[in-house]
């Protein structure tokens, strides 16, 4: 912090220029954090890859279904031949070859991936919901609600999430709705503890007892105070969680307890390359669907990161 | 309670020099003993006796400055004045009307004319709103509801306390820390007060900021007819801006006085010693400082009879027994609490630590 300088006159009081800082450009809070976070090329690439990925799984089966029947479905009638069917990359122009009867991996990865996609945005915003809501009221209010709150959290916390899931997906059915609110069940305790210790210090700050001193409500310190100011950790966790929800989809798909065949998603994708190791074009089989998680959930990890650097207020601060 | 009859008194003989209005703010036997829980049930297992039976009346148009270590109780009075902090008990009579209990929605009401500048003028300010949000939030509880309107208002506030008006759509990280405690006094004035507390507002500033914001709060203490309940640790900028001086001790205010009599004649020892430790600018005066023993006692079990009687210099048997009461010593609007006040002993410490 630069101060200006005092003249001081000859028994007189210090020159008092009246505005004691020159200007500075008008840039908002979330600009600078934007700044901040540009400045990280690793999550930069993250938000690149991700958005040809989201595009690619969203746009590309229907170009495909369209230019040619890649998908290359064997006839009904004729008897598969397990050996020939299975094809590697770039043989009778699949570029990442087949599946074990025949069908275009390319095809199913990406549309395996919508579902995956899907099922980690879906999951992200039900587990930032509950969290926010749990989170911030029990760091505002404490007592009671606080103390209830932390012992659910601590009884979710004590129950392995993959075995709460698979119970959970058994009785309720393996749709997306049930794995995303499951995932949403198991994942939301994590960011509530965040949420909650941010509310909490950000609660015993000189701003809000300035707020209730201009006679704000409860209500409003909770919203426009509070909240806001838990924003940058909030964020950070949605980006981390989504990575989360499509690796806990993927292990529950991996364990055959995922959404039903013949949906594929990334996990599904991988069971089956898993067993189809065995054959010569296995390996590709299973490579696929595991590149594409490394990189999305390697993706949102980099942007989470990033995020938190570009939140954190002591690199804000002069 | 005969402090309470001493202090009607006093109101009622008339105040010297410089006459001021009627009291603004009375404060009785005002106490604030914060609960210390622990273990499984969090039962109470303690009090932090934070502020205890202190009484005093603030009149309007004057500053009262409130002096004391870290940990005396001076913040939390100022909170309490302002009802930020319930009282354990005691009353809060502001422009007469006992404040003591109302309800949020009353309170609402009244906050416009009660007012608080706080310490840290970065934890003060949101980091998340621009300036006009800030020190627009108050006129919006107050029923501004028209956006334009209370841009108006923030704006002129901007440019009052030395600011531009175009800063209204910055965020705080822009500002320099004189600059954001400007805008803590504009968000206080901009609401219309009477009555301000100014929790320590230049004990985070540079020493070359400091004199402008003081000078600042001067002002416009002028303009708006302000009335100050001033707080520091910093003894000179309390006699620099102070008509009257409190000093707090452990909870427990020991002395109250006019400025001038405060720092000339001091009363109580722990005044006297407070003031032996202020620099002098002075270097052909030679002085002695009284060094106190120890370390302030735990407020939650505080020393019996006189708190203070654990370091004092002058203190006897009696101390340990029986409180002093907070009384007049010598002239009816110089109190203090101390059985020993007017002995020869500290006669002649008031003589090693008076500074003017």
């Amino acid at each position: 912090m630069t101060t200006t300088p005092v003249i001081l006159q000859p028994g007189g009081a210090p020159a008092a220029p009246a505005i004691d800082f020159e200007t500075t450009s008008e840039i908002g809070y979330y600009s600078l954090v934007w700044r901040r976070f540009r400045a990280r090329k690793v999550a930069v690439a993250g938000i690149i890859a991700l958005t040809v990925l989201a595009l690619a799984c969203a746009l590309g089966p229907y170009i495909m279904s369209w230019v040619a029947d890649l998908r290359h479905q064997p006839s009904l009638g004729g008897a598969v031949d397990p050996v020939n069917a299975q094809l590697g990359p770039f043989q009778q122009g699949h570029l990442l070859g087949t599946d074990d009867i025949g069908r275009d991996l390319l095809f199913r990865n990406l549309s395996g991936g919508r579902i995956s996609l899907t099922v980690g945005g879906l999951a992200m915003l039900l587990t930032i919901g509950i969290a926010t809501f749990f989170g911030a009221l029990s760091g505002f209010l404490g007592g009671i609600v606080d103390s209830a709150t932390t012992a659910i959290i601590n009884a979710i916390l004590a129950i392995p999430s993959i075995l709460l899931l698979v119970v959970f997906a058994k009785s309720f059915g393996q749709s997306i709705q049930t794995i995303v609110i499951g995932i949403g069940i198991i994942s939301w305790p994590y960011t509530a503890r965040i949420v909650r210790s941010v509310v909490l210090s950000a609660r015993e700050k000189e701003f809000i007892e300035a707020a209730r001193a201009v006679g704000t409500s409860r209500a409003r310190i909770l919203t426009r105070h509070l909240i806001p100011n838990a924003l940058g950790p909030i964020v950070v966790s949605a980006s981390l969680t989504i990575g989360q929800a499509i690796l806990l989809e993927s292990a529950l798909s991996f364990l055959g307890q995922g959404i039903g065949i013949p949906t594929a998603t990334w996990g599904s994708l991988l069971h089956d390359g898993y067993q189809a190791l065995a054959h010569p074009n296995g390996f590709f089989f299973a490579l696929w669907p595991g590149l594409l998680i490394l990189i999305t959930v390697l993706s949102f990890n980099y942007i989470g990161d990033a995020l938190r650097d570009a939140f954190d207020p002591r690199s804000l601060e002069r | 309670m005969s402090a309470l009859r001493d202090l009607d008194a006093t109101a009622a003989a008339g105040q010297p020099e410089p006459a001021h209005g009627e009291v603004i703010y009375a404060v009785r036997d005002l106490r604030k003993y914060f609960p210390v829980r622990a273990g499984f049930l969090r039962r109470e297992a303690a009090q932090v006796q934070a502020v205890d039976d202190v009484t005093f009346d603030i009149h309007r148009g004057e500053t009262v400055g409130l002096v004391g270590e870290s940990g005396c109780g001076k913040t939390t009075t100022g909170r309490l004045l302002l009802r930020l902090i319930e009282p354990t008990s005691g009353s809060l009579t502001f422009e007469g009307r006992d404040i003591t209990r109302l309800s949020f929605g009353e309170m609402k009401r009244l906050r416009p004319r009660m007012q608080i500048i706080f310490q840290d003028p970065y934890a003060s300010l949101n980091p998340r709103l621009p300036v006009g949000d800030i020190i627009g939030e108050g006129l919006r509880n107050a029923g501004v509801r028209r956006h334009a309107e209370r841009e108006r208002r923030v704006a002129d506030m901007l440019e009052r306390v030395g600011l531009r008006k175009y800063y209204i759509n910055r965020y705080p990280h822009e500002f320099s820390g004189g600059q954001r405690q400007r805008i803590g006094i504009a968000r206080a004035l901009v609401l219309n007060p009477t009555f301000i507390v100014a929790d320590e507002p230049v004990s985070a500033l540079d020493v070359s900021i400091q004199s402008q914001v003081l000078n600042l709060l001067k002002d416009l203490q002028e303009e708006f007819a302000l009335t100050y309940l001033f707080i520091s640790h910093n003894l000179q900028v309390v006699q620099h801006v102070s008509e009257r001086v409190g000093v707090m001790y452990l909870g427990k205010l020991v002395e109250m006085a006019p400025a001038s009599e405060l720092y000339r004649a001091p009363k109580h020892p722990y005044t006297q010693a407070l003031l032996s430790a202020i620099p002098l600018a002075d270097p052909s005066r030679r002085r002695e400082r009284i060094i106190l023993r120890g370390t302030v006692p735990s407020a939650i079990n505080p020393p019996s009879g006189c708190r203070f009687h654990t370091r004092c210099p002058i203190a006897q048997e009696i101390c340990s027994v029986e409180e002093p009461r907070f009384e007049p010593k010598g002239r009816s609007d110089h109190l203090a609490a101390c059985h020993f006040s007017d002995t020869g002993v500290a006669q002649e410490l008031a003589e090693k630590a008076a500074i003017a």
